[in-house]
């Protein structure tokens, strides 16, 4: 997608083609139009994170609609089997995120979120999901800029790769 | 039977202009036990509250979901609403079809099937919810104060004036702690300790304040409302009760000359001492490492002999007493750096380097030199002074990266006092900047610059030698850009500030946080800056952060009113969203216990039924004082057994399948 | 104690103090397998803890018909530990049986090799089952006999017995033929990469500590999968995961799985579907390694039992190298007191968010 970089511009002013990408539908191969839209799942922390994206829809910025957001009270509550899940319900791509370590509404939660998910995102990798259909970000509630940027690339960067196969349950 | 209502907001415009709520409505009267959807202009205000709740009782609802602002928002709004109408508020769920929908989403289509979606999360969490319940914690209407300087003080006495018991806990022998060892104070140079006694004699004196001096914590157990503290009370060798403090013991002792912590070693005190005189308790304590009676096997006994009172009693041991409080102000003060980092400065190398609070002692009419200033290597009355600011501050390299903070106003009344008292003397101090945010405190600097001659030189001091019978300071004036060297007879350092050194065990064992620094950490540092991050517990002065006296005050003031707040209440509300633990799938692995924040998570015996016998096991239980319902422990628990209510496995799975759909 | 045990301290014949039990460093030892004392040896000394009241519970090997697959066996007098056996033929990991007796009220002995002894380590660090609960009778393993390597080398002879030498095995069939391989080539692919043959922690040590092999295989398949396109680690996992039955032969056996109500197992939340389908196999095979991850011993029990051959110990050693790498924290089951690095953390731990 080609990201307006000029905050002054970007709220207002977008151009038709972000305007339909952005603007697109969330919701797989849609029926209505035949293209295909990712679905992504993001849990956030709702001290941070959830506030990150609250903040963006107060200052009225936009992003693509795929994103559907989880809140959970910390990042430390969110299960690597939340991620399996998502991805086996249809996910084309899992975004996790939480307080910048050292600023954990808990003190502590989003350490235990930083060592669990190094582990687990390079072994999701290594069991043959692409690298770039996870991710994991670190959004403070004054970050609703960073909030509308990961969504826009993650979203992009997932919409290149096409949907997800692996772990996908066939319905 | 689950009958979910849904009800959808348009918020004015804000919602409808990009969302279209009666698809939304329409969407949601499909989705699994959802038997009624409305949209409202504003569902917040009033008639859409009342409309909720009719809608309750009209469709005999029990359960709800409201999509509209973000959570954050009016999520306690609607949980009253429900509640209002008979439906435990924790059955009801946001969706945020605002914040994260129509306001980032601009095409209605789309905004509206993503508001669907969200709508359908809701309802598939919301089927899932069961009741919660607020627990009520009892609170024991009594107050710790640990540390008996001047923020333990005023917070005690705030307290005790409220009408609530107080404890105060003081290591030392007697209250007052930095401020009793202060000569002046800034910006209007009154005797610190005319304004500290009489707080200290209303502290001694008040029948609410118990003082528990040369008292250390020795562990803290339970949980806001409930802490049960154990204190050890170090054996003093004097009965209080006796004793009338008289002095006779202390005046005869025959080992004088025992370095004086008080007069920060500069001074001599006796093995049988008081701090100071206007100790409070003015009961004296015996040195046991030092007295002869301990040394040598009871010889000496001389205090025991002259003591009118018969209140020696050598025979006493330390005590551990349990005590319990509903909240514990934290004010454990401060200690100045040991700049062991600085050897070019050479202090504890020369003794002419003294720091700040040296200096104080040695100004202060109560110190060992009676208020006349003399050096200590020779006695002899110093004619240049040099006073070094940020030692040890601000310097990120060497391990401190903070300001001080009290340090540039200290220093410049330290020069006022010294040209005072020896007005041919030479004050120059070596800055880097000054910093004199505080109400008449630039007027005040400005004073010793102007009226007082002090002479400020911006620039580090690079090295401290002796010469003769001097020092010579060497450092850069970086405005003139040139190096310069003074000669001094003595060189203050105003060390940095830092927690106690043992503020970071004694944080352990309240089970609170602190940071990098071993500052205790507050709960927030705009919002809730005197609060801990554990309930219940309190902050005031420089153990949470350096600051001058007044707003060490002022904290402790606030911490007073925090805790007083607390004890008007009949009892806590805990929140209902806690972690709890399903006992028949725990397996007592404990996985659980080192992740939480809180210390909340205990082993717990339980008796269970297996076949015809009765066995017993070790299980995990949440103590719901301290549970704050971060939820890491249900992710740690392998089997599931540990469960967050509000936030279950089920509930966000539901979820989870709910927006991939 | 037995003569053939050689007591450092305390002194032959006295009760065992307390702090022994506790100690990491065993001062008994016993002759190594292979010596002709050496079962002898086991076994008195398994008679003499039970006759002595300082255990109730020995868990063993017994001899089977099949010379090549003793079992497991529960002693529970010391007249029955006549027929107790420890060859190259103990594959099971018997710690695992601990487990039933979490609510016994006696001690128990179990008779373990190093990879053993960590899953027995790790079950007392999960606070499964307290040290001084167990007596730990260690053996220094020289590495165990692969019997279906055994068998595939006979060819189409049935093979009779196994007599283990320290370099080959002689191998004679029920016709009477003799052959004799190398040793090597009759072990188990776990055993031919054992870097911990010798407990970590016991009581008795039977042999002197072995040096292990230092096969790095397992890491090098592990790098080669990781050089793999996400498409090609994407094929070799579907591959094997289709093959999964589900029997959780896997998890039952595992040192580090010792919950009683498995996520597997749950109807609510309904983690997993009966279904076989890639999507399930791959949510049981996933959770199941990042559940043990942390804790794993890397004793490969699991992929020795897996019925179809899913090469579990790449999913298990993977998590444990980057675990290891990321937080620099010991071998699961290789101290005690020691808790899984997932539950700590570290300011300075690496980050892999953005």
């Amino acid at each position: 997608m080609p990201v307006n970089e000029s905050a002054a511009a970007e709220a207002e002013m977008m151009t038709e083609a972000e305007m339909t990408t952005d603007g697109a539908s969330g919701a797989g191969a849609d029926a209505g139009t035949g293209t295909w839209e990712p679905r992504i799942v993001a849990f956030c922390c709702n001290w941070c994170s959830y506030a990150g994206a609250d903040l963006a829809g107060t200052s009225r910025k936009q992003y693509p609609a795929n994103i559907r957001i989880v809140r959970v009270p910390c990042s430390g509550r969110i299960n690597p089997q939340y991620i399996l899940r998502a991805f086996q319900r249809g996910a084309d791509g899992v975004m996790v995120a939480g307080c910048h370590p050292g600023d954990c509404h808990y003190t502590t939660g989003n350490y235990y979120t930083r060592r669990r998910f190094s582990v687990v995102q390079r072994f999701l990798e290594y069991v043959g999901l692409h690298p770039d259909r996870f991710s994991g970000h670190w959004i403070s509630g004054s970050e609703g800029e960073k909030f509308v940027q990961t969504a826009r690339e993650f979203t992009e960067k997932v919409r290149s790769l096409g949907p997800n196969e692996k772990m996908r349950d066939v319905l | 039977m689950k009958r979910i209502g849904v009800f959808v907001c348009h918020c004015g415009t804000n919602i409808a202009a990009t969302v279209d709520v009666e698809k939304v409505a329409e969407s949601a009267r499909h989705l699994p036990h959802v038997v009624f959807a409305t949209t409202y202009k504003f569902m917040c205000a009033d008639p859409g509250q009342k409309l909720i709740a009719d809608a309750i009782r009209e469709h005999a609802l029990n359960r709800v979901v409201v999509a509209a602002c973000s959570p954050h928002m009016h999520e306690r709004t609607f949980r009253k609403a429900v509640e209002r109408a008979g439906v435990n508020p924790y059955l009801m769920e946001v969706a945020n079809v605002r914040e994260q929908c129509s306001w980032v989403h601009r095409d209605k289509p789309v905004g509206t099937e993503k508001a669907a979606a969200l709508v359908a999360a809701a309802v598939a969490k919301v089927a899932r919810n069961v009741p919660l319940e607020s627990g009520k914690l009892p609170v024991e209407r009594r107050a710790l104060v640990v540390g008996g300087g001047i923020a333990g003080i005023q917070a005690a006495l705030d307290i005790a004036e409220s009408g609530y018991h107080v404890t105060i806990v003081e290591r030392e022998q007697s209250v007052g702690g930095r401020m009793a060892q202060l000569d002046k104070t800034f910006p209007t140079l009154d005797c610190s300790s005319c304004i500290l006694t009489p707080k200290m004699v209303d502290v001694g004196h008040h029948p609410m304040i118990e003082i528990c001096s040369y008292s250390e914590i020795e562990s803290v157990e339970g949980y806001v409302g409930n802490f049960e503290v154990t204190i050890r009370r170090k054996a003093t060798s004097v009965d209080p009760d006796v004793c009338t403090g008289c002095g006779e013991c202390w005046n005869r002792c025959p080992v004088k000359k025992l370095p004086s912590s008080f007069n920060m070693d500069l001074g001599h005190r006796p093995a049988i001492y008081v701090d100071f005189p206007q100790a409070i308790p003015n009961v004296p304590v015996i040195d046991r490492a030092n007295c002869t009676y301990y040394l040598r096997d009871g010889k000496c006994r001389v205090c025991e002999k002259v003591c009118p009172t018969k209140a020696i009693d050598f025979t006493l041991e330390d005590r551990l007493v349990k005590e319990r409080f509903g909240a514990i102000v934290m004010a454990t003060g401060f200690q100045t750096a040991s700049l062991q980092q600085y050897p070019e400065w050479g202090l504890g190398t020369y003794p002419d380097v003294v720091t700040g609070l040296h200096f104080e002692r040695l100004v202060s009419s109560t110190g060992p030199t009676e208020g006349k200033i003399k050096r200590p290597s020779d006695g002899k009355e110093p004619k240049s002074v040099v006073f070094v600011l940020c030692a040890g501050s601000r310097d990120e390299a060497r391990g401190r990266s903070y300001c001080s903070k009290a340090c540039c106003m200290y220093s410049a009344k330290q020069a006022i006092l010294l040209r005072e008292k020896i007005p041919q003397a030479q004050a120059h101090v070596f800055y880097m900047d000054i910093r004199t945010a505080g109400k008449d405190y630039e007027e005040f600097y400005m004073r010793a610059k102007e009226e007082y001659g002090v002479n400020y030189i911006r620039g580090r001091v690079a090295k401290v030698y002796p010469e003769k019978d001097h020092l010579v300071v060497r450092g850069e004036d970086t405005l003139l850009g040139r190096p310069v060297a003074v000669e001094a007879d003595m060189v203050v350092l105003a060390a940095a500030i830092e927690p106690r050194a043992d503020a970071a065990a004694l944080a352990q064992k309240v089970g609170i946080s602190y940071n990098r620094d071993h500052f205790f950490s507050e709960a927030h540092p705009k919002l809730r800056p005197v609060e801990s991050n554990t309930g219940g517990v309190f902050l005031a002065g420089c153990c949470q952060g350096p600051k001058d006296i007044p707003e060490t005050v002022a904290q402790a003031s606030a911490a007073a009113a925090k805790v007083v707040q607390m004890f008007s209440k009949d009892a806590l509300v805990s929140e209902a969203q806690l972690a709890s633990v399903n006992e028949a799938w725990c397996i007592g692995c404990f996985l659980c216990q080192p992740v939480c924040p809180y210390k909340a998570i205990q082993p717990k015996e339980i008796e269970e039924r297996r076949g015809r016998d009765k066995i017993k096991r070790t299980v995990s239980s949440v103590n719901t004082g301290l549970c704050q319902g971060c939820g890491a422990c249900a992710v740690a628990c392998p089997s599931g057994a540990m469960r967050l209510n509000g936030f279950t496995d089920e509930q966000i799975l539901a979820e989870v399948d709910a927006v991939c759909l | 104690m037995s003569e053939a045990i050689k007591t450092a301290a305390p002194v032959e014949g006295e009760p065992m103090p307390a702090e022994l039990k506790t100690a990491e460093i065993p001062t008994r030892r016993g002759p190594a397998p292979g010596d002709p004392e050496f079962l002898g040896a086991l076994r008195d000394c398994c008679r003499s803890l039970l006759a002595e009241g300082h255990v109730q519970r020995i868990i063993a090997y017994r001899e089977t018909p099949d010379s090549l697959r003793p079992e497991v066996a529960f002693f529970a007098s010391p007249e029955e530990t006549g027929d107790l056996v420890w060859d190259l033929f103990c594959n099971t990991n018997i710690c695992k049986y601990l487990l039933d007796y979490r609510t016994f009220e006696g001690r128990i002995g179990v008779v373990v090799k190093g990879c053993d002894a960590r899953g027995v380590v790790q079950l007392i660090n999960d606070m499964q089952i307290p040290r001084d609960k167990v007596e730990i009778i260690g053996i220094c393993c020289p590495g165990q006999i692969d019997p279906a390597k055994v068998e595939s080398a006979a060819g189409e002879a049935w093979v009779s017995r196994v007599v283990a030498g320290p370099d080959s095995v002689e191998i004679v069939t029920e016709e009477g033929t003799e052959m004799r391989v190398p040793l090597e080539s009759v072990l188990t692919d776990r055993c031919l990469s054992c870097r911990k043959p010798n407990p970590p922690v016991a009581d008795v040590v039977f042999g002197e500590d072995q040096k292990g092999r230092i096969s790095d295989e397992v890491f090098e398949q592990i790098a080669e999968l990781e050089r793999m396109s996400s498409a090609e680690r994407d094929a070799f996992w579907n591959r094997h995961f289709e093959r999964c039955i589900r029997c959780f032969a896997c998890r039952n056996v595992c040192p580090a799985c010792s919950c009683t109500k498995c996520v597997f197992d749950q109807q609510e939340p309904d983690w997993l579907a009966g279904e076989r389908n890639q999507a399930n196999q791959h949510f049981f095979q996933i959770t199941r390694a990042v559940h043990v991850s942390g804790r794993c011993t890397g004793c490969e029990e699991c992929d020795r039992v897996c019925p179809v051959g899913i090469p579990l110990r790449l999913m298990n050693k993977k998590l444990w190298k980057d675990v290891k790498d990321l937080f620099d924290s010991p071998l699961p089951g290789t101290k005690l007191g020691v808790r899984s690095p997932l539950v700590m953390w570290d300011p300075k731990d690496a980050d892999s968010f953005e």
